[in-house]
C-alpha cells in the first residue's frame, strides 16, 4: 500500500499547511442466488487512499480532497499533492483546525468474524433454513461479507487503525398464492453473525410477504392511528435529530436552539431522548473514528425533548467555538419509551410494515409514504392491508409521538422499535 | 487514451491467456474514472474528486456451469503469477456450492478490436474559469430573491475510460461527461424550502450555457414554494413536465422490463409481452445509443455494443433490456445494459438513457383540456415495484388548473401513487417537447450508476397525495 509513500510526500510539499489520508483495504466474498440456485460467485480485494490537503492563506484555509490509487508511483503521488494544494487555494473557507492527537487512543473493538467462504455457506443454510413449506420463495437472495481494515493519519499526530466487519443478506421473499404473486424487499445488516437470528428474521419476511399476498385494499378510516417501525422509526427520529447538526446552525437554516424542546410547545406524547454513539452491539456502521480523525464518544443531544447539544464535522464545530467538536457519529440511540406494543391495542391503529419509502420532509412539514404491507388493528384482530398512503404533519408527529417499550438494532439506530403517532391521514 | 489502462493492456490479455488455460471463457474488465466536483455555496466551499472516479479490475471467468468473478485494484508482471493463483483460489467452490450453481451456457464472443472515443469539441475552459463562472451564478440565486438565504453550485465533471479484454474482444473506450446544479434555500419566518436544477453534457461549454436561467430558475422556485400548500389527497387529471415524465418512465416502468428480474421471477412485464401496457400514444426506449445523455457510452461493462431498445411501440410492450448473464439465462440477446457501480460490484442489468417519445399535441392545448387537476414539475424521488407495478413517485409541486387555467395556487410535495398500468393506459396527450434530466439510479437500495430519463410533458390521470 501507499501509506508511507503518500506522508513523505505530503511533508516534502511546502505548499500545504494540513493534511489527512485515509487508507482503507476492503476484502469480500459474495453469493448471488436466484431463487436456490447460485448464479454467480464473486471475491474481491480492492485497497484506496483518500487524501486532503489544506493551504492557508492570511486567516482563510481552502482543502482539496483526492484519491490516491495502488498503481501511483512517488512522482505521480507528487504531482497529484501538488495540482491539488493548488485547488485548495480556490475553495477557500473560514479557517479551522484538524483534530489532534489523543493521549490515550483505543483498539479496535470489532470481534473477527473467522473464514469468509465457510461463514457465508453458514449464512446461506441459516436463510434458506428460514423458507418453510408453502407458496412462498426467495426469487433473489445476495449474501455479502465485507472486512475493511483502515489506517487513519494527519499531521496533527493522530494515528489511528482499525477494522471493521460487515455482512449482509440482500432478499426478496415472494408468495404465489391464488393467482395473486407479490414480493417484499429486505436486507438484513450485521456485524456480528447469529444464525438463529437470520433464520428468524426469514420466517418473519416469508410471514410478511404471505400477508401481503393475502392483504386485503385497505377500506378502513380515513384517519388512523399509525405505527411505524424499524427502519422508518431510525428515519423519523434521525431527521429529527438533523435539526441540531452544526452545519444546519452555521447555515442558518436550523429551527431549534439550544435549551429549546425539538418537539415544539405543546408535547402531548413522549418526550424524546437521543444519543449519538461511535459503537452499539449488533450496528453495523459502528466505528472508532470519524473521516477527519475525531474520536468518537457518546454525546447526549436531546433530553427529555430538549435541545442539549449539537454534533457534526469538526470543521462545522470549529466555526461554532464548540470546544470539543463530536465529529460525525454513527449510531443514533433513542430512549425507549414506556409503553409496550399491547399498550397501543386500547384504539384501532394502523400499522405500517413495509413502505417503499418514507418521506420525512420538514421543509414542507410532511412525513408519509406508500405503504405495500400494513396491519390494520380493529380493536380484536389485525388484518394485512395493502394500497394505500400515510400522510402527516411533521411537526405535529413529533410532538404526539409515543415512542415503543420493544427495541430495535439496526446498521445505525439503537431504540424503540416502533413509533405511534395518532390520527394520520390514510387514503 | 489512460496511459494507465493503455499500460495495462498487454498484461491484462496475458492474464486472459492464461486463465484460458483453465476455463472456457474470460474476460477482463478495466476501468478509470477521473474528474473533480467543485461546490460552492453561500456559506462555504469545496473541491474533490468527483463521485464517479474509480480505477480497478474484474475478471470473469465461466467453470462450465456458472460464472464467478474476482475484482482488484492493481496488477503488474511481477505479480501476475500470484494473481491468477488468488484468482483461482477466490472463485473455487466448495462441493456443497457447486451443486447450488445454475447451468448457464457460455457467452458468444464475438471477433472484434475496436476503440472508442468521444471528445468535448467544444470551447475549452479553465479550472479558474469555471470556478468564477460558477461564482457568478451563486450571486445570480441570491440577487434573484431576497428571500433565498442560502445558494448552492455545484459543478461535477469526469471522463471514463474502460478496457474490455476476452479471447478475441479487444475494446477500449472514453466519455466525458459534465453536470451542473444549483440549488436555493429560500425562508420566510419559520417556514424554508429548498429547490433545485441539474443539466449536464459532455461539452462544458454546453453544460455552463444554461446556468443563468437555472440560477433565476431555481431562486423563482424555492421562494415560490414557501406559498406551497398541502395537496388536497384524491384522483386528478395530471399533465407530466419532462422530468417527472422521466421518474414515471424510469421508475413506475423502467425497472420492471429489466430483464434480471424476468430470471428472478420478479417483473410482472414479462407476462405482458407483446400485450397492451400503455395508451397507443406510448412509445418508449432505452439504450446507451438512444440519446446523447450521461449513460450513452459505447460498450457495456460486460463487452455489449451499445443499443437503442424500442421496448414499448403504440401502447404494446416489444422487449426488455438485458445483461449478459441474463440474456443467456432467458436465451435472448444481450441489449447492452450490463452496468457495474464500479468494477468491485457485480454488473446487473441496469437501464441508461430510457424516455417516452416525443408526440404531437401542444402543452398550452394539454393545459386548456384540464377541468381541475394540476401540472407537476421536478423529480423528486421514486421507488420501483416491478412485481407488483405500484407507483411511488414523488414530484416537486404541483401548480392547480381550473378550467384550462393556472390558478396561481401551489402543492407541495406531490406524492403520486396508484396502479402503473392504470397511470400509463391514461396517458391521452403527449407533447411535442423533449428533455432528459441526469441523475443516478439504485438497484433495490444499491448499486448507483449515472442514468437520464425524460421525454415529452404528458397529460394523464393519478392518485395524488
Amino acid at each position: 500500500m501507499n501509506m508511507n509513500k503518500i506522508i513523505n510526500a505530503l511533508k516534502k510539499n511546502t505548499s500545504i499547511s494540513a493534511w489527512k489520508v485515509k487508507e482503507s483495504t476492503t476484502e469480500s466474498v459474495e453469493l448471488f442466488y436466484v431463487q436456490t440456485q447460485l448464479e454467480t460467485n464473486r471475491a474481491s480485494s480492492t485497497s484506496i487512499s483518500e487524501v486532503t490537503v489544506y493551504v492557508d492563506q492570511e486567516n482563510k484555509r481552502g482543502s482539496s480532497s483526492f484519491k490516491i490509487y495502488p498503481y501511483m508511483n512517488e512522482e505521480e503521488i507528487e504531482k497529484e499533492i501538488q495540482e491539488n494544494a493548488q485547488n485548495a487555494l480556490k475553495a477557500l473557507n473560514p479557517f479551522y483546525e484538524l483534530p489532534k492527537v489523543e493521549a490515550n487512543q483505543p483498539k479496535d473493538t470489532q470481534k473477527e468474524l473467522g473464514d469468509f467462504k465457510t461463514l457465508i455457506e453458514r449464512i446461506k443454510v441459516a436463510v434458506f433454513k428460514g423458507l418453510e413449506e408453502g407458496n412462498g420463495y426467495l426469487a433473489a437472495t445476495e449474501f455479502f461479507l465485507y472486512k475493511r481494515s483502515h489506517h487513519f493519519m494527519n499531521s496533527n499526530g493522530v494515528d489511528l487503525q482499525y477494522v471493521t466487519y460487515q455482512g449482509q443478506v440482500e432478499l426478496i421473499p415472494s408468495w404465489d398464492e391464488n393467482g395473486e404473486e407479490v414480493e417484499i424487499y429486505s436486507m438484513l445488516d450485521f456485524s456480528d453473525v447469529d444464525e438463529g437470528k437470520i433464520t428468524s428474521d426469514v420466517r418473519e419476511l416469508m410471514k410478511e410477504v404471505k400477508d401481503r399476498c393475502l392483504a386485503e385494499k385497505y377500506h378502513f378510516s380515513s384517519v388512523a392511528n399509525v405505527i411505524l417501525q424499524d427502519q422508518e422509526v431510525d428515519q423519523f427520529l434521525n431527521t429529527v435529530a438533523s435539526d441540531l447538526s452544526y452545519r444546519y446552525k452555521f447555515t442558518h437554516t436550523n429551527k431549534t436552539e439550544l435549551g429549546e424542546s425539538i418537539q415544539g410547545k405543546k408535547v402531548t406524547g413522549d418526550k424524546l431522548n437521543i444519543s449519538l454513539l461511535p459503537f452499539a452491539k449488533g450496528a453495523s456502521n459502528s466505528r472508532m473514528a470519524d473521516d477527519d480523525g475525531v474520536l468518537l464518544k457518546p454525546t447526549e443531544i436531546i433530553a427529555d425533548g430538549i435541545a442539549k447539544a449539537r454534533f457534526g464535522s469538526y470543521q462545522y464545530g470549529y466555526y461554532l467555538e464548540v470546544k470539543e467538536p463530536t465529529g460525525n457519529l454513527p449510531i443514533l440511540e433513542a430512549k425507549a419509551g414506556n409503553s409496550d406494543f399491547a399498550s397501543f391495542k386500547k384504539e384501532p391503529y394502523l400499522r405500517c410494515v413495509k413502505l417503499s419509502g418514507l418521506q420525512v420532509d420538514p421543509d414542507n412539514n410532511y412525513f408519509g409514504g406508500e405503504v405495500r404491507l400494513g396491519y390494520y388493528f380493529d380493536g380484536e384482530k389485525e388484518i394485512p392491508v395493502t394500497g394505500f398512503s400515510i400522510q402527516g404533519n411533521f411537526e405535529e408527529g413529533k410532538a404526539n409521538l409515543r415512542l415503543s417499550k420493544e427495541c430495535v438494532t439496526l446498521p445505525s439506530y439503537v431504540g424503540p422499535k416502533y413509533l405511534y403517532f395518532p390520527k394520520m391521514k390514510v387514503a | 487514451m489512460s496511459n494507465y489502462l493503455k499500460s495495462k493492456h498487454d498484461l491484462a490479455k496475458r492474464l486472459v491467456n492464461d486463465l484460458l488455460k483453465s476455463y472456457p471463457y474470460v474476460s477482463i474488465l478495466g476501468k478509470q474514472v477521473e474528474g473533480k466536483d467543485i461546490v460552492l455555496t453561500s456559506f462555504d466551499s469545496r473541491i474533490q474528486d468527483s463521485f464517479e472516479t474509480q480505477c480497478g479490475f474484474v475478471v470473469k471467468v465461466y467453470n462450465g456451469t456458472s460464472y464467478s468473478e474476482y475484482s482488484f485494484s492493481d496488477f503488474n508482471e511481477k505479480g501476475l503469477e500470484e494473481l491468477e493463483k488468488k484468482i483461482k483460489e477466490s472463485v473455487s467452490l466448495s462441493s456443497s456450492l457447486m451443486k447450488d450453481q445454475i447451468k448457464v451456457p457460455m457467452m458468444e464472443d464475438p471477433e472484434m478490436v475496436k476503440e472508442f472515443i468521444r471528445k468535448d469539441d467544444g470551447k475549452a475552459y479553465s479550472q479558474d474559469e469555471i470556478i468564477a463562472k460558477l461564482n457568478q451564478l451563486k450571486e445570480k440565486i441570491h440577487a434573484t430573491s431576497k428571500e433565498v438565504i442560502q445558494a448552492m453550485i455545484r459543478f461535477e465533471h469526469h471522463v471514463t475510460y474502460s478496457l474490455f479484454i476476452s479471447k478475441h474482444r479487444d475494446l477500449y473506450q472514453e466519455y466525458p461527461w459534465n453536470y451542473l446544479m444549483t440549488a436555493a434555500v429560500a425562508r420566510r419566518g419559520d417556514n424554508t424550502k429548498f429547490d433545485f436544477k441539474a443539466n449536464g453534457s459532455y461539452q462544458v461549454e454546453a453544460t455552463l450555457a444554461k446556468g443563468e436561467a437555472m440560477a433565476k430558475d431555481v431562486a423563482e422556485t424555492a421562494t415560490m414554494l414557501l406559498d406551497a400548500k398541502p395537496i388536497e389527497p384524491g384522483y386528478y387529471d395530471i399533465i407530466c413536465a419532462p422530468d417527472v415524465t422521466g421518474l414515471i418512465v424510469h421508475e413506475a416502468f423502467g425497472h420492471g422490463v429489466e430483464m434480471d428480474m424476468f430470471v428472478k421471477k420478479r417483473a410482472r412485464s414479462r407476462k405482458y409481452l407483446n400485450k397492451r401496457v400503455a395508451s397507443p400514444l406510448v412509445e418508449m426506449h432505452d439504450g446507451a445509443a438512444a440519446a446523447d445523455n450521461v449513460a450513452s457510452y459505447f460498450f457495456d461493462d460486460d463487452g455489449v455494443l451499445a443499443h437503442d431498445t424500442l421496448i414499448i411501440k403504440d401502447g404494446i410492450l416489444q422487449t426488455g433490456i438485458s445483461d449478459s448473464l441474463s440474456a443467456l439465462e432467458l436465451s435472448s440477446i444481450p441489449t447492452g445494459n450490463s452496468r457495474r457501480q464500479d468494477p468491485s460490484r457485480k454488473a446487473y442489468t441496469r437501464m441508461t438513457n430510457t424516455y417516452f417519445s416525443k408526440g404531437k399535441d401542444k402543452l398550452e392545448d394539454m393545459i386548456k383540456s384540464i377541468k381541475h387537476g394540476y401540472m407537476l414539475f421536478e423529480s423528486n424521488n421514486g421507488m420501483e415495484d416491478p412485481k407488483n407495478w405500484n407507483i411511488q413517485c414523488v414530484a416537486g409541486y404541483g401548480k392547480e388548473i381550473v378550467d384550462g387555467k393556472f390558478t396561481g395556487k401551489i402543492v407541495a410535495p406531490v406524492v403520486m401513487s396508484g396502479d402503473v398500468l392504470d397511470l400509463l393506459n391514461s396517458i391521452s396527450m403527449v407533447s411535442g417537447d423533449f428533455a432528459l434530466g441526469a441523475g443516478h439510479c439504485g438497484k433495490g437500495y444499491k448499486e448507483w450508476v449515472p442514468v437520464s430519463d425524460g421525454g415529452p410533458a404528458i397529460k394523464a390521470k393519478c392518485k395524488l397525495g
